[in-house]
């Protein structure tokens, strides 16, 4: 069947200086179709779209709907082109209505405008949503906008509530209004950043079930990855990019699993081998009925009790905004605590600071700008640790000599590139600042290491030398906190397993084999269900 | 009764020009744009605006007209200054705003002294004078408080009804609040953050710069260096003690209007108080209402942010 | 570490030209020969000794504001209260010189050294309410700060026109002089130039040190580069952002009270010109840097001094200074936007 290709894309590069995020991709796609593009974090994935999204103009190379070369000047080129995107992070205002949210999507859009556009192939288009509802243009009428909202629900079958604030609304209800939004202006083509990231594997079969909806009604999907299960299951072809390039390019199930992971990293993986290993029972963290407040007056943690050895990694797994940083930053002093408390070595110090100084270690989440200080040296940051700007400190000043051979040590130690203390951060690449972070907190030799997705945006290898650093601390006998939302990482390396789901903990260590009956928990079923 | 009419009739006149640099700060700020520079631009209001009046005394009253045109001109100029430094630079605003306001008081001084020496600015300038609103004003109590005024403040109180429907009833109003939650989601959908944002605070600065009008050409034609003596800043803190909101604001303005009425009142009365304790109330007023009533968690989430649509 | 330095060099005399270019053009426009004011300005600050020792004498209050603003911007403080911390620090020196000082034996190294504690204290009380505001109720630094300049001037005002501070012969808005050994001493016979030079230079060095090779202004930076990378870290964010309130305050003060000791006997209702605005252009001019802001508080101090030149020979305002440091000021912004400035916060 020959047909005609929504969507082309030839020979497209784009450089930024001397580095070429993406080089010479082709790259297509048909109506009807969910293409899925797996790659590396860095691999050139979000480079790509929004060169597709008219965020950034192509170095070299062209776009071309139906069979047209376009040029993408701007979000509002490709709306007006019928592409519509759902990003990572979501483009949405926490303080407005949900109505009010798609109003202004809809806002700036001309339907006539779209249709000249690309007038070929009338046929081959989806039904378009004709609303008997026009937004007025200049004045912003409140019912319109219900009423419009209401309509674009109905007719895709995704229900949600047009005057709710946006911050009440779960994070898959947020992502259905991404979705609302770009159905509102007649989206044909739909980019969706790694949508699933944020969803627990429950809604994660939910939201497929509202992708196979919106194909049946001829819409095309690019589904941005890097899990390679999901894409698997959802997508009709896939493209696989490393360093910029389109390494491979098929339909679903040509290549198995690891035939794509071996497309996509270039080279064969090493796994991290977990070895069985003797807990001992002494209690390094011990937790017992505590409850954090979230922001919005919320109880984040409700009433948890956790205890940690000397020598396991006790892993917790979780969706995002299940309390887990409110947990984190709780037991780090960061956050204030309502009620239960939280002992360290049998000790309970409340500031951040005598915290440290009892033996925890942190990696925070967010790396850039939790972690690192992006405007300080590699040297700088990595004195950013009480224990260690003590150590370097006489009387109130910092000893030059020892300064750079510690820094000089911990470079070495931990393979960080560039070799040169004196580098501002933010010139290292996401895996080197994290080496930074790890060589910061381990080196001390931490009773506790509280670790907080600590390989997210990592690219394998790095993932993998985060692993080995744990796993290495669980073996000098220190204790090992693992929050994570990546379930195969936590899966991967703890030695006791706990889902978070809305505050509450729930030990799962005997479901290890049972991802079924893990992710019925990550979504706040009880474990009398299971 | 009658110190009371006076009382409220000097506080919406006092309360004007604060509100009008707070209405324009109002919408600068819903686009998350802090522009501490408005002091400056109601600064060059002032002085263009009554020297327009000045050099234009022969078409009697349209003179003032000018001349409030004129001060609007100039505060949209000032902060067109204002836009190629925090916009299109993407400097800090805070800093920005301190340098608008430093340049306005060193040029008004310059040319106050080269045009009017010593001697100081001149009695004949034409002006806005009180007008009674026909019948309006004949109403007992009512018509003296509120009817005769100069004509700015019955427009002044007129354009907050008109903000309130911009911002929470047009298209493009809840554009701007958008703009300062979250300005790259807005312009995902295609609207232009920059230009929403550069239109605000031009807004902004034409309504400084009529506050500034208002100073130098209502009820008495003057000009003196550093007229304004803080007023912009206080209409920075009527914008957070508003919450933002322009009817809020409104409420606010009348609040610290009701603060220079008083103070002007007691000087009157020779009580036995230094007149700087009164000079300084409406400051310790922002400070008290700023610690006292609004959470850090109420202004728009974007504000301040230079905004940087490649990151 | 030298090509900073030049870079340094190269972009401030590019900034300057830029901002003289841009001064002469406005005032051209408002009727004025620049090449004669500038000539005139020249002259009058290094023209002869005593115009050099003048413009040394100006720019103290500068390096003491400057490094006031320097030190909490460093932190990520907005502070512009530099203004009234400097009056209040001055106001504090006037009370002790004028009511304690009688009190005391007439002993200078006493007298002196007690009179900056106070206005010491004072300054920095006064930056540390602000700081308390900021971290107890949220109140954003940049506008309390603002509001307690004004304050802080009509306080003074208060204090020395028809307050306990008047001159007991209640003639003008003014204090009585301050005792006779309270006054800093001079260092040559000839000029007013005075030992409060030597302090603020000193200060600036030590402030230089204490920002990159102590523990303390390590904490300083780190509190505002990265505040939550920072407090993740044990460094704490309230204590720092407190203690620096309270440094900047201080040295402002103590500015104030330098210079009423060295050269205005008396406090006045006009004291300050606003030193503590003009701060905020010498701070960014220097790069946050306390050693640079040496060099960029000796411009401002020839600027003014230039500007008094103008006024008594061809009769511009001498708040031209003012419009002078907004354009310095707007050039910076400009030309660093893309790294200074931005990458804060």
């Amino acid at each position: 069947m020959e047909e005609k290709a929504l969507l082309e894309l030839q020979n497209l590069t784009k450089k930024f200086g001397n580095l070429i995020a993406v080089d010479n991709v082709n790259f297509e796609l048909q109506p009807g179709e969910i293409h899925a593009i797996l790659g590396e974090n860095g691999a050139g994935k979000s480079t790509l779209m929004n060169l597709i999204y008219g965020l950034y103009q192509p170095s070299s190379g062209s776009i071309n709907i139906y069979g047209k070369k376009t040029i993408l000047r701007s979000p509002s080129d490709a709306i007006a082109h019928g592409i519509g995107m759902v990003h990572q992070h979501f483009m949405l205002i926490e303080n407005l209505t949900v109505a009010e949210n798609i109003a202004l999507s809809v806002a700036k859009f001309d339907p006539s405008n779209q249709r000249n556009a690309s007038d070929a192939d009338l046929d081959s288009l989806p039904n378009s949503f004709e609303s008997s509802i026009n937004l007025s243009k200049f004045r912003y009428d409140k019912s319109e906008a219900t009423q419009l909202t209401e309509s674009l629900s109905q007719r895709f079958n995704l229900p949600v509530e047009p005057n709710t604030l946006i911050r009440n609304l779960s994070v898959g209800l947020k992502q259905r209004v991404e979705i609302l939004k770009a159905l509102a202006v007649n989206a044909r083509i739909l980019i969706l950043d790694e949508p699933t990231a944020v969803l627990s594997p429950h809604e994660v079969e939910d939201f497929f079930d509202v992708l196979r909806t919106l194909q049946a009604d001829n819409r095309s999907i690019i589904f941005i990855s890097h899990k390679m299960k999901e894409v698997l299951a959802i997508s009709d072809r896939i493209t696989v990019l490393r360093h910029g390039k389109n390494v491979y390019q098929g339909k679903t199930g040509e290549l198995s699993a690891r035939g794509l992971a071996k497309e996509m990293l270039g080279e064969e993986l090493s796994e991290v081998e977990r070895e069985e290993h003797k807990a001992s029972r002494d209690q390094v963290l011990n937790i017992s009925e505590l409850t954090v407040m979230g922001s919005r007056d919320k109880n984040a943690v409700k009433n948890l009790s956790l205890e940690t050895h000397r020598g396991e990694i006790v892993g917790i797994a979780g969706v995002d905004g299940n309390g887990q940083r409110e947990l984190a930053e709780a037991i780090l002093g960061l956050r204030h605590i309502s009620s239960g408390t939280i002992e360290i070595l049998g000790k309970r110090p409340t500031k951040t600071k005598d915290i440290r100084q009892c033996g925890v270690g942190y990696i925070p989440e967010d790396r850039r700008t939790k972690g690192v200080i992006q405007t300080f040296s590699i040297a700088e940051n990595l004195m950013l640790n009480y224990t260690h700007l003590q150590t370097l400190t006489q009387t109130g000043v910092i000893k030059q000599v020892s300064k750079y051979d510690f820094s000089q040590h911990l470079i070495d130690s931990y393979d960080i590139r560039p070799t040169i203390p004196d580098v501002p951060v933010s010139t290292l690449s996401g895996g080197n600042q994290q080496k930074v972070v790890l060589a910061r907190e381990i080196s001390p030799q931490p009773e506790l290491l509280i670790a907080v997705n600590p390989t997210r945006g990592l690219d394998i290898n790095a993932m993998f030398f985060v692993h080995k650093k744990l796993l290495a601390q669980r073996d000098k006998n220190k204790s090992v906190l693992l929050i994570s939302t990546e379930l195969d990482e936590v899966l991967r390396i703890s030695d006791r397993i706990y889902v978070m789901s809305s505050g509450k903990l729930i030990e799962a260590t005997e479901h290890r084999d049972n991802i079924g009956a893990l992710g019925l928990l990550m979504t706040g079923e009880s474990e009398t269900d299971v | 009764m009658e110190l009371l009419e006076e009382i409220i009739a000097s506080t919406l006149r006092g309360a004007t020009p604060l509100l009008l640099a707070a209405l324009g700060e109002v919408i600068s700020q819903r686009a998350g744009v802090i522009n501490i520079g408005i002091e400056g631009m109601m600064l060059m209001g002032a002085f263009f605006g009554l020297v327009t009046s000045f050099y234009t005394a022969e078409l009697m009253i349209f003179a003032p007209w000018i001349g409030l045109f004129v001060a609007g001109l100039s505060g949209l100029i000032t902060a067109g200054l204002f836009v190629v430094f925090a916009i299109k630079l993407r400097g800090d605003q805070v800093v920005i705003g301190t340098a608008i306001t430093l340049l306005a008081l060193g040029l008004t001084e310059v040319l106050y002294q080269r045009i009017f020496g010593g001697t100081g600015t001149p009695h004949n300038i034409p002006y806005f004078e009180k007008i009674e609103l026909p019948l309006l004003s004949q109403i007992p109590f009512l018509g003296n408080t509120l009817f005769s005024h100069n004509i700015i403040v019955f427009l002044t109180f007129l354009l907050v009804p008109c903000i309130y429907f911009y911002l929470y009833h047009t298209q493009q109003g809840l554009r701007v609040r958008a703009c300062g939650e979250h300005p790259k989601a807005i312009s995902t959908v295609g609207s232009n953050v920059s230009l929403i944002r550069t239109m605000c605070i031009l807004f902004a600065g034409t309504m400084a710069g009529f506050g500034g009008g208002y100073l130098s050409l209502a009820d008495v034609p003057i000009f003196t260096p550093n007229m304004t003596a803080g007023r912009g800043f206080i209409a920075l803190a009527i914008v957070i003690f508003g919450k933002w909101h322009p009817v809020k604001a409104c409420a606010a303005a009348l609040l610290f209007g009701l603060g220079f009425a008083l103070d002007a009142r007691f000087q009157a009365f020779g009580w036995n108080v230094q007149y700087q304790w009164f000079l300084m109330l409406p400051f310790i007023l922002c400070l008290v209402v700023m610690s006292g009533f609004v959470g850090r968690s109420e202004a728009p989430l974007a504000l301040g942010k230079p905004y940087d649509p490649s990151e | 570490m030298q090509s900073t330095f030049n870079r340094l060099v190269i972009t401030s005399a590019l900034i300057l030209s830029a901002a003289f270019l841009t001064n002469g053009f406005i005032l051209v426009l408002c009727g004025y020969n620049p090449l004669q004011a500038y000539a005139t300005g020249i002259t009058g600050a290094f023209g002869s000794a005593h115009g050099l020792g003048e413009t040394l004498v100006k720019s103290i209050p500068f390096l003491m504001t400057g490094l006031s603003v320097a030190i909490a911007f460093r932190c990520g403080i907005w502070n512009i209260g530099a203004e009234g911390q400097f009056l209040i620090g001055a106001l504090a020196a006037t009370w002790f010189g004028t009511k304690v000082a009688y009190l005391l034996p007439n002993i200078s190294w006493v007298a002196i050294p007690l009179c900056m504690t106070i206005a010491i204290l004072g300054g920095g009380i006064w930056g540390a309410i602000p700081g308390i505001l900021k971290i107890t109720r949220g109140v954003n630094e940049v506008i309390s700060t603002i509001m307690l300049n004004y304050v802080a001037l009509y306080f003074v005002s208060a204090m020395v026109d028809g307050g306990p501070l008047q001159e007991i012969s209640r003639t003008g808005p003014q204090s009585d002089p301050i005792a006779k050994w309270v006054f800093l001493p001079r260092i040559f016979p000839s000029s007013r130039i005075h030992i409060g030079i030597l302090i603020a230079i000193l200060l600036a060095i030590i402030l230089t040190f204490v920002l990159f090779r102590t523990s303390f202004g390590y904490q300083i930076r780190a509190v505002g580069e990265g505040a939550s990378a920072a407090e993740a870290s044990g460094i704490s964010i309230t204590l720092n952002t407190l203690r620096v309130f309270f440094l900047s305050g201080a040295l402002a003060g103590l500015g104030g009270a330098i210079e009423l000791m060295a050269l205005a006997p008396q406090l006045t209702t006009t004291f300050s010109p606003g030193y503590g605005y003009t701060a905020i252009a010498v701070a960014l001019l220097a790069k946050l840097n306390p050693l640079v802001t040496i060099a960029s508080s000796l411009l401002f101090g020839a600027l003014t001094m230039g500007s008094y030149a103008m006024q008594l020979n061809i009769g511009i305002s001498n708040k031209v200074t003012w419009m002078m440091q907004a354009i310095i000021l707007l050039f910076v912004i400009g030309s660093s936007s893309f790294h200074l400035i931005t990458k804060r916060e």
